[in-house]
Order: C-alpha cells, then structure tokens, then sequence
C-alpha cells in the first residue's frame, strides 16, 4: 500500500475583488508516489506551494483539481478517518491548550484519537520520558520555551502512533540541541515503520531525517531523487581545503575560486566539470608542503540556495 | 473505544475549555460579575420606565423581565460554551481552523466547545436568576421557560453561525457578523408588539428576532401551539441552512499563515 499518492494534485486561489478576481496557482498540479516507510522531504522556497500540498494531504484544504490518496483515503472526504492514522506537526500552529498544563492536552488528545485510558496513559509516559518532558507535565503550555513546547507538539503528534507523519518546519526556532532531540525521535518513528514527510529550509532536518527529497517551486516538482543525488545532480561544485606546513598565499588558478585565505590554510572552490578534481589536487600539491587536505562536496545549504537561485533566474 | 467513551469527549472538551478560563480565576469571576451587573442595570432601567408607563401594547414589567430572561439564558449558553461562535468569521479568515482540522473529530462542534466565553457565562446566571426571583416560577413555567430558552438557543446559534460562514464565501465577515449580533440582541430584548410593519416581516425572516421577542407572551404567558410549532420549524430549517452553508464553506477554507495557539 501506498502512503501518498496524489495525480494533477493542484490548488488555485482566488484574490482580489470580483471585478479584479486573480487566480493564484498554489500547487500546479503534482504527482507524487510516497511508499510507506520512506522518509521525504518537501522542499522549496516560501511560496513554493509546500504548505499548501502538505494541507491537502491531511484534508485541511479542498483540492482544485487532480487526486491524491493518504493511506487510500481521500484527504478531503474521509478527513476524520484519515485523522486517526496520521499525526501533524505545523511548526506554527499549537495543538496544545495555551492556559493548560501540556499533560492535559496529551490526555485530551488520547480521548480525541479514541485511545482506550490505559494504552493513552502508557504512550504518554513512554512520549514523556523519551523527550525528557516529566518535570513539565504540570507547566502552563504559555511559559514553556519554544523548544519545550515543539517536543510537546511532536510527543502529542506520536500519541496515536501515526502511520504517516506530516511535519511542517517542525524544527523551526529551536536551539542546536533541542533539533537534534526533534530530528532523533522522528528518525525513530521512521525506524518504526511511520512514513515521514517533511517541509523544512534546515538543511540539517534534511540531511539527518529524509532519505528522498522531493523540490518544489512555483507548484511544480523540479526534482525528485535521493538526498545524496540531489547535491550532486544540482552542484558540482566541490571543495578543497588545504593546510600547509609553512606560510600560504593564495593561487591564481584559472576557474579555482578562493573562499577563505588564513596564514596557514585555504578554502577553495571550483566547479569539477570544468577542472578535474586530480588535476587541481595536483597542483596544490606541487605548489605547497601539504600538511592535510580534504575535498568535499558543498553543505546542503549550499545545494538547496543554488535550486532556489536557478529557478528564480528561470521566471 | 466504545461509543460511550466517545460521547464523554464533549463534557471533557467543555470541562478543559473551562479550566483554561480558570487559570485565571481573579479575572474570570469578575468579568462574570460585571456581565450579570450589565444585565441588571438594562433590567433596573425598564423597572424605572414601567414604574412611569405600566404597560406598553399589552407589555408589563414581568414581560420584559421574562425577555431579558429568556434572551440572556439562550444568548448565554451559546456565546458562553460556544466560545469560539462569536470569533468564528475571524477565525476562518485567519485560517485558524487548520488545528480542529487536522484531528479526528467533527470540526463544528470541537471548534465551538474548545473556548469558552467567560463573560457570557454572567448571562447563564442572570437569565435563570431573574426566572427565579422574579417570574413566579413552578413546575410547569419552568418547563415552559427551560422550551422557550432552547428554542431561542436554537435561532441564536443557527443564525450566528450562518452570518459568521459567510466569512468562507465573502474573505472576511468578522465586522459584518459583529454588527449584524449586535442588531440582533439589541431587537431580541425590546417588546415584540413596539415593531410594526415592514420591520415585523424582517425580524421574522432576515433578522429573527421576532421569534425571540415574542416568546415571553406567546410561551411563557400564554402559551401558544402554533407560534411554538412555527418557531421550532423556522429554527430548524434556520439550522439545516446553516450546516449546509457551513459544509459547503468548508470546501472553500483557503487557511493562512499566522502564527497562532489555541486560548
């Protein structure tokens, strides 16, 4: 069985008065093909249509026109049904009672996905205690931090056990550690079975949670592939950085572009289909006393502003 | 999950609605104090005027204290634990159903009973306490009020939630859904026999208050089957109306961005 599979999936709003009504292509009509088990992510620059699609997915928005199907079942149709096999995370959007502790709230949302009291007890200590949340259970939602109540968002998105996770920037804000705590738990999820899919512009819940990442600008996919192919499919850039045993100054190489000159170190950058990369090594190598030297791929950063530049340049 | 167990998620959503109100009990009861006083000085106003002019149309004292009664009792318990019904037209234009959306549980209901309205709750004590104190009350008018505060409940809230949907059909309709509540209370707690006419025709159809402020003659005073028949009829079809327009709305729910959390 499938976990996502959508056909033409497209979402045109109307804007503007009557008489100057505009239509806005959110979503231009995408197919998509999720198995379960796999771990996805949806990326894009603002605007691209990533919330829009994810919000079609779960049945919040009605569709303009095309098909898609979560686990079989049409979003917008069977959104109750639906509702009780997936979770979401919208990094914007609480789904904790603000004035209430967040221990009501996960009770609460045992009694919403129809746990029986005993197995919501059990899933909301084992939620609790894998996020560290035990000390806060009795705390008002409004004077948690931002990380605190993200890891209680995605504990109460977990309660049901989804089969498909939706998760919209749900690292969005949060310090170094409390992201990796996030990215872990959903890693496990993963590892659990749960098909993941995931909106980000962290190039680190990219690299740490998906495996396949789907691009989408301007409502249409422009790329579809592993994680890995998408640094080498979209740049060919690689990056050289050099530590030499005695005093460098930089090189005029033809095509080599110097990012960072420090007394003993370099940074270079160059495009390996234009210059091999033996060919550049050989050279440094000639013209300095090595001590150490790396060559790597750009970080996805990197890879993720190049999709967004060459495709701002198309329009 | 038995069908028992899921019928008691509604009391126990109502019951967290309340608790979160309660996390500041100084404000809560105060804003209830000042409501139940707002309402006793609008009562102490026509007690002055009917001191002056016993009757107006065959109106006394006691019809309009039974008005008030009726009115804020309906009016109460459904702005009170429908908290959300009174913010619903800014709410779908904020995109803020996305929550009650994505969870597995009819969205109206949920939406409605997650907030409670705490001023309103001053309305739910001063409606029975005026029936109470001053309306005479026995087994039979208290049958007879507890029907005329359910029916009215029924037009008030099918009638707000049909002005507030068409925030789906306009893109907003918060200002117009305030204005057209306030035209609405305000006809609802003046005598029925004051408007004549062209008016009458539109606090039957457009504006129904009518119903409302009829009640406390044609229910309470003398009851009356036809006029109970057509109001619980009209509320109905208000109703049918207003579900309809609600599904079909949702189908045009565009969302939003905001940043936002549930209160």
């Amino acid at each position: 069985m499938l976990a996502v599979r959508t056909e033409g999936l497209r979402k045109v709003f109307e804007q503007g008065r009557a008489r100057e009504r505009r239509s806005h292509v959110a979503v231009a009509g995408i197919d998509l093909r999720i198995e379960q088990g796999e771990s996805v992510a949806f990326i894009g620059p603002n605007g691209a249509g990533k919330s829009t699609t994810i919000k079609m997915l779960t049945g919040i928005l009605h569709p303009t026109a095309g098909t898609a199907e979560v686990l079989e079942l049409v979003p917008w149709q069977q959104r109750q049904r639906l509702a009780l096999q997936i979770g979401t995370v919208f990094g914007q959007r609480s789904q904790l009672w603000f004035h209430l502790p967040a221990g009501d709230t996960l009770r609460l949302l045992g009694a919403i996905y129809e746990l029986p009291p005993t197995v919501a007890r059990a899933r909301s200590r084992e939620l609790v205690d894998r996020f560290s949340l035990g000390d806060l259970l009795s705390i008002p939602v409004r004077k948690l931090s931002l990380g605190q109540r993200m890891r209680f968002e995605i504990a109460a998105s977990l309660l049901h056990k989804p089969q498909v996770l939706f998760l919209d920037e749900p690292t969005v804000g949060l310090d170094v550690i409390a992201k990796a705590e996030v990215r872990e738990v959903i890693r496990e999820a993963n590892r659990d079975g749960a098909t993941v899919f995931l909106t980000s512009h962290d190039a680190g819940d990219i690299e740490t949670i998906a495996h396949r990442a789907v691009v989408i600008d301007r409502g249409s996919l422009v790329f579809d592939g592993k994680v890995s192919s998408l640094r080498r499919q979209w740049l060919t850039d690689k990056v050289v950085e050099l530590r030499s045993e005695e005093e460098v100054t930089p090189p005029q190489m033809p095509g080599v572009v110097v990012e960072k000159a420090t007394r003993y170190g370099l940074r270079l950058r160059f495009s390996a289909q234009d210059l091999p990369v033996r060919q550049v090594v050989a050279e440094l190598l000639e013209r300095y006393p090595v001590h150490d030297i790396t060559i790597s791929d750009p970080p996805l950063e990197s890879v993720i502003a190049a999709i967004y530049q060459r495709e701002a340049l198309k329009r | 999950m038995s069908k028992a167990d899921r019928r008691r998620f509604w009391p126990r959503l109502m019951l967290a609605a309340m608790r979160a109100q309660l996390a500041y009990p100084g404000a809560f009861w105060l804003t209830i104090l000042a409501m139940v006083l707002n309402d006793g000085v609008w009562l102490a106003f026509w007690w002055l005027y009917f001191s002056r002019f016993p009757v107006i149309r065959g109106w006394r004292l006691e019809d309009v204290a039974a008005l008030w009664a009726i009115g804020a009792s309906a009016l109460g318990l459904v702005q009170g634990f429908g908290g959300n019904l009174s913010r619903l037209a800014r709410l779908i234009t904020q995109g803020e159903l996305d929550v009650y959306l994505s969870l597995p549980k009819p969205v109206l209901p949920h939406l409605l009973l997650s907030r409670v309205n705490v001023a309103s709750l001053g309305d739910v004590i001063f409606g029975p306490l005026v029936f109470l104190l001053f309306l005479h009350p026995s087994l039979v008018r208290l049958g007879l009020f507890v029907l005329a505060v359910a029916l009215a409940g029924a037009i008030f809230l099918a009638f707000l939630l049909l002005l507030h949907t068409m925030a789906f059909f306009l893109g907003r309709a918060d200002l117009l859904a305030d204005q057209v509540t306030i035209s609405m209370v305000t006809f609802s707690t003046y005598p029925s026999p004051i408007f004549q006419g062209g008016l009458r025709l539109v606090l039957f159809t457009l504006l129904p208050a009518g119903f409302i402020n009829t009640m406390p003659v044609s229910i309470l005073r003398s009851p009356d089957p036809r006029f109970i028949a057509a109001t619980a009829a009209f509320a109905l079809l208000l109703s049918l109306l207003a579900l309809l327009a609600w599904r079909q709305g949702l189908k045009r729910y565009a969302s939003g961005n905001l940043f936002q959390a549930r209160l």
